[in-house]
């Protein structure tokens, strides 16, 4: 693991505030952050390097983004056999405002 | 190398899950192993195509998202239904959604894991050796069927010459662009034969700039088999099926 994949991993477990984030909010977000999900997405999970290396930009640059990313609740990391990587923290669908009494009744 | 196709349209009642059936058998049918994922949750049919019902459903992709069981436990073989060579290669698998009420509500109520469905894609192509897995997607915009169209290899994208339809379809590419899908395909289906088919496909392809790789006839025939059975294969020379044919051969050739 190396010092800038576990200082982005460090900063972003310490910092995390958001909890699960919707998929809709991904269409929102500004282009460059969009790609590192869709990377995230397409591989279900990615290194550090291995984002860098399919979006084609410097390792620190993408480690920031992957930093904040992780702080806005977007992403997670995973440790394996030494290597962090980086996974959806989405959830299809928020808790619904219906009443309890509906939902009871449908299970 | 696998590639995951989703069929989505922007409205309901395109034929999108007919279509998906038959493409995915018309696919199959070249010897090629295919999986459908039934991922319109809250309104899933694509089971009917291939004479399912709850009752033969021992295990649904809901089970799998709850955690009851794993994706390959969901996965029915249903390649008889092609009726091909033994010898053949060809495979079809179909993993439904749960058609219980209460089930499609946990699902409206709780949400469920993105990354568990995006796990359990990537998995249905290692385990099954799928060389196509394709993904019926529920109608419209919304959470759900994002991650389909994000993870797309090829996406098509059903609609009818409607003026409904074509306001949505708009939408739903504007979307498909967003998540820089590479392959974006369009098909018109139920097109009066009354039309100029190529004047059509002029118009469609100019207004969303995106190839239309085929404009599906209306017929009577298709709508008296009623979703009982892949109508493709049963009426090969037909000229749905003909166009069914041609839509598969884009998809493998591109």
């Amino acid at each position: 693991m190396s010092e800038l994949e576990n200082t982005a991993a460090q900063n972003s477990d310490e910092k995390t505030i958001y909890t699960e984030r919707s998929l809709a909010e991904i269409i929102d977000l500004p282009e460059g952050l969009q790609a590192i999900i869709q990377v995230v997405m397409r591989n279900r999970e990615a290194t550090l390097a291995e984002i860098s290396e399919q979006l084609n930009q410097p390792q620190r640059a993408v480690a920031e983004s992957l930093k904040d990313l992780v702080e806005q609740g977007f992403l997670q990391t995973i440790t394996s056999e030494q290597e962090i990587y980086y996974r959806l923290n989405v959830i299809a669908r928020k808790s619904q405002k219906l009443s309890d009494q509906i939902w009871n009744q449908l299970e | 190398m696998p590639k995951i196709v989703s069929i989505h349209s922007f409205r309901g009642g395109t034929g999108k899950s007919n279509i998906t059936a038959n493409v995915a058998a018309a696919i199959a049918q070249t010897g090629r192993r295919v999986g459908i994922v039934d991922t319109d949750i809250q309104s899933p049919g694509i089971h009917a195509l291939f004479g399912f019902d709850e009752s033969r459903i021992q295990h649904s992709l809901n089970d799998y998202l709850w955690g009851r069981c794993g994706i390959k436990e969901t996965a029915y073989d249903v390649t008889s239904i092609l009726k091909t060579n033994p010898l053949s290669k060809a495979k079809i698998f179909l993993i439904p959604s749960s058609l219980k009420v209460g089930e499609i509500a946990r699902v409206l109520r709780e949400g469920y894991s993105v990354d568990l469905l995006n796990q359990g894609f990537k998995e249905l192509v290692e385990s099954l050796k799928l060389d196509y897995l394709m993904i019926d997607t529920h109608p419209g915009i919304n959470e759900e069927t994002l991650l389909s169209i994000a993870i797309s290899d090829q996406l098509l994208i059903i609609l009818r010459p409607d003026r409904q339809d074509f306001q949505g379809t708009a939408v739903a590419v504007d979307i498909a662009r967003k998540l820089h899908v590479p392959q974006l395909f369009l098909v018109v289906n139920r097109a009066l034969v009354a039309y100029d088919f190529e004047a059509l496909r002029d118009r469609i392809q100019a207004t969303y700039n995106a190839d239309v790789i085929g404009i599906i006839p209306n017929s009577d025939d298709v709508m008296q088999l009623a979703s009982s059975d892949i109508f493709c294969l049963r009426f090969p020379n037909h000229p749905f099926s003909q166009e069914i044919m041609k839509i598969s051969k884009h998809l493998i050739s591109h």
